[in-house]
């Protein structure tokens, strides 16, 4: 499906933007083109969604739609819209400066990776005869939320209470015992940072919690991985053995609205990190987080 | 200082790249300044010949955040509007904490807080200098830095390392090289100060010295204005006709040779003295010694006594270089090997500058046609020396600055167009159909 509608992306490029849509698979090409900076600060590779026709664009979205369930759609239509929100009030911002790009040939028979990338959203959908991935996973979102045209957005908020409510649903004991032992100014394992998890497990053990906590720790898990089209990531890190080694845990602030709030659940394979930082083109605050797959990130093509 | 603040703008940038490819292997570019804010610190190491030194550039946030963390500072609390903020003398005790230099064995080093200095202004940010001494006896040559300075505490902070001056690696306070950087899983850094020859630092330094004219538009505006009327006689309070290349060439020797001898006299005296003149004068002097040129240019006015003005404000400019070398060598061997090496950087600049105008001023005034083109200049010269002085006593660029200097980012197409107009005038003054004008330019 997801190379099906690779190739029909491709058929509607000319031969120049097929030759700049395409790149080896590679663990360099992989890591180190995307981030959480804006493109005009670090390159992103591939086309971008503002340079494509109308045919063109229709096509690359049916694509980006298919490695996404209804609620990730959501997600990336929203962010894109935030930053279109962000491009009103500063340079090097907006929904057209997302790129979309291809690692290794999208083929049934042979790994390759559909990366779409830009200030604060990317993801990397990696295909190897089956769709294996969308991790990593890059969501944040400055502003956190407004209104257009009578409609509020609030791209992250169903990330952001599932996140929250986990919290909230721990005893006091509980939030002590899963209080991280330092601050944190950002998500620990972000863009280029690939691999460098902790070596233990910091934090409350999902196994030790009651069963309607487990219940928001697999909602919180869900909000992320439910995003993914078909991956069964989302079914992989809420099996009874994946969660008895889930930790949660969290910094400075368990509000997730104090800037330096951070949380973060970390499973045998899922990683998710969420941080509340100050604004930087805005006053209010803003949100970084990350969704990586200890075993699939990037398919598992590389190791780290 | 003026020059240096003018750099974007001017003649600098042409001429430079002109130099680049005059000179090869000229020195480095300056990295593109980041527009989206760095949280991270910043780590300034320098090389001494006994000791060595760090100047700590800390985000304010995040040392707050650090404080609080470590238990030094109460928390805010959740929703918090404001964090606290430290005492100088708390930073001072909670860098030396977290700071451990050694040597390569493990023997500790002394360590010191020299100087603390809050936030200011509009950036949020500590700076914090430490002195590093080995014990007596024990080489300096290589250090080993266990740094813990808010990675502790945060444990996503990083701070970036850079080496900011080790004489021998030719590594200069203008062109510091990142050596590395610390962060929660790495708290350790070994620097190996370089055993390089003498040659490195100085070769270093004398680019330094070239870059300084090339992009100090102010000190080239000054040495054209004087050299304007050079191939020119002065007759009574008027300049006139072309005095032949013998007088232009002694003329402009005199004036750039008192030029120099000025501007060396207060550069020596000034960098190893550590004179620290305040930059607002002198800069609004220089921008005055345009102006007096440039009227000079028009009408003699201090006519045979140029080499004594061009004397007088090399002082001046000579305040103003000596404060851009101070910083530079440590003993006093390296620091009078630095200010000749520098000094010669600046003749060698003015050398190239002289030899890519002057010969077209000689073919201009040979085939009389100066006339117009020196007063153009010194107009021009004239308007800009006023609105630098304007800029550099209000502080502000005005908007006549402002487009002298996007002018001048095209002088290199000027000089260009000067030599074709003089190459011109020069074949067009010898074609037969045409009579010879008389000279009488002024």
């Amino acid at each position: 499906m997801l190379t099906c509608l690779a190739n029909n992306f491709i058929s509607t490029l000319s031969t120049s933007q097929q030759s700049s849509v395409q790149y080896s698979l590679t663990s360099s090409n992989a890591t180190g083109y995307w981030s959480n900076l804006p493109t005009t600060l670090v390159t992103r590779h591939g086309l971008t969604l503002g340079s494509l026709s109308t045919t063109q664009k229709a096509a690359a979205m049916s694509l980006l739609n298919a490695a996404l369930t209804s609620s990730g759609q959501t997600t990336m239509t929203e962010l894109l819209a935030a930053d279109d929100q962000l491009a009103t009030s500063a340079s090097g911002y907006g929904s057209g400066l997302y790129y979309i790009s291809f690692l290794g040939t999208p083929s049934t028979s042979s790994p390759w990776i559909l990366e779409f990338t830009g200030h604060h959203y990317t993801f990397l959908a990696s295909v190897n005869g089956s769709y294996v991935s969308m991790t990593p996973n890059f969501v944040g979102v400055e502003p956190v939320t407004w209104t257009s045209n009578g409609t509020t957005h609030t791209p992250m908020g169903t990330r952001h209470d599932a996140l929250l409510a986990m919290l909230n649903g721990l005893s006091s004991t509980q939030l002590a015992s899963a209080k991280l032992s330092q601050a944190y100014d950002d998500v620990l394992v972000g863009p280029q940072k690939d691999g460098t998890f902790p070596s233990t497990a910091s934090g409350i053990q999902v196994s030790s919690l009651s069963s309607s906590q487990q219940a928001l720790v697999k909602a919180a898990i869900a909000s992320y991985a439910s995003d993914a089209n078909g991956t069964g990531q989302y079914d992989a890190y809420v099996t009874d053995t994946a969660l008895a080694s889930t930790y949660i845990s969290w910094a400075s602030y368990s509000d997730l609205s104090t800037k330096g709030s951070y949380v973060r659940i970390d499973g045998p394979r899922v990683w998710i990190e969420f941080i509340v930082q100050s604004g930087i083109v805005f006053s209010a605050n803003h949100y970084h987080s990350i969704w990586r797959d200890k075993s699939t990130d990037y398919g598992g093509n590389f190791t780290f | 200082m003026a020059a240096i603040s003018l750099s974007k703008s001017g003649i600098g940038a042409a001429i430079r790249a002109l130099v680049l490819m005059v000179v090869a292997g000229v020195a480095s570019i300056v990295a593109p300044a980041m527009a989206h804010p760095m949280p991270q610190s910043f780590v300034s190491v320098r090389a001494e010949p006994r000791n060595w030194h760090l100047a700590l550039r800390l985000p304010g946030d995040r040392l707050s955040v650090a404080f609080v963390q470590a238990g030094l500072l109460p928390d805010p609390g959740p929703g918090y509007t404001a964090l606290p903020v430290p005492t100088a003398g708390q930073v001072g005790t909670y860098v030396l904490d977290r700071i451990a230099a050694r040597s390569a064995d493990g023997g500790g080093w002394g360590e010191k807080v020299v100087a603390v200095q809050p936030p200011r202004g509009k950036v949020d940010e500590w700076r914090v200098d430490v002195d590093l001494t080995p014990p007596a006896g024990t080489s300096p040559q290589t250090l080993v830095l266990d740094y813990d300075v808010i990675v502790r505490e945060i444990a996503t902070h990083s701070a970036v390392v850079s080496l900011d001056s080790d004489w021998y690696r030719g590594v200069q306070p203008q062109a510091p090289h990142i050596i590395g950087a610390l962060r929660a899983d790495v708290r350790t850094l070994r620097i190996d100060r370089a055993k390089g020859g003498m040659f490195t630092g100085l070769g270093d330094v004398f680019t330094l010295g070239m870059r300084h004219i090339a992009e100090g538009t102010d000190h080239l505006l000054f040495l054209l204005a004087l050299l304007l009327p050079a191939p020119l006689l002065a007759a009574g309070r008027h300049w006139g006709g072309y005095g032949g290349a013998r007088h232009t060439v002694r003329s402009l020797l005199k004036i750039v040779t008192a030029f120099t001898v000025g501007h060396s006299l207060t550069l020596i005296l000034g960098a190893f003295g550590g004179w620290t003149v305040p930059q607002k004068p002198v800069e609004a002097l220089i921008a005055c010694s345009i102006l007096f040129s440039a009227v000079h240019a028009w009408r003699p006015v201090f006519r045979g006594r140029e080499p004594w003005i061009a004397a007088g404000f090399g002082l001046i400019h000579g305040l103003s270089f000596a404060t851009v070398i101070s910083a530079v060598g440590v003993d006093v061997w390296q620091k009078a090997a630095a200010i000749l090496s520098f000094n010669l950087g600046i003749e060698a600049m003015q050398l190239i500058v002289v030899c890519l105008v002057v010969p077209w001023l000689i073919l201009l005034a040979r085939a009389g046609r100066y006339r117009t083109f020196r007063l153009c200049g010194a107009g021009l010269a004239a308007v800009a020396s006023m609105a630098w002085m304007l800029e550099r006593v209000t502080g502000k660029p005005n908007f006549v600055s402002t487009a002298v200097a996007g002018l001048l980012d095209h002088a290199i197409w000027g000089i260009l167009a000067l030599a074709i107009a003089a190459i011109g005038l020069t074949f067009w003054r010898k074609a037969p159909v045409r009579p010879a004008e008389a000279p009488t330019a002024g």
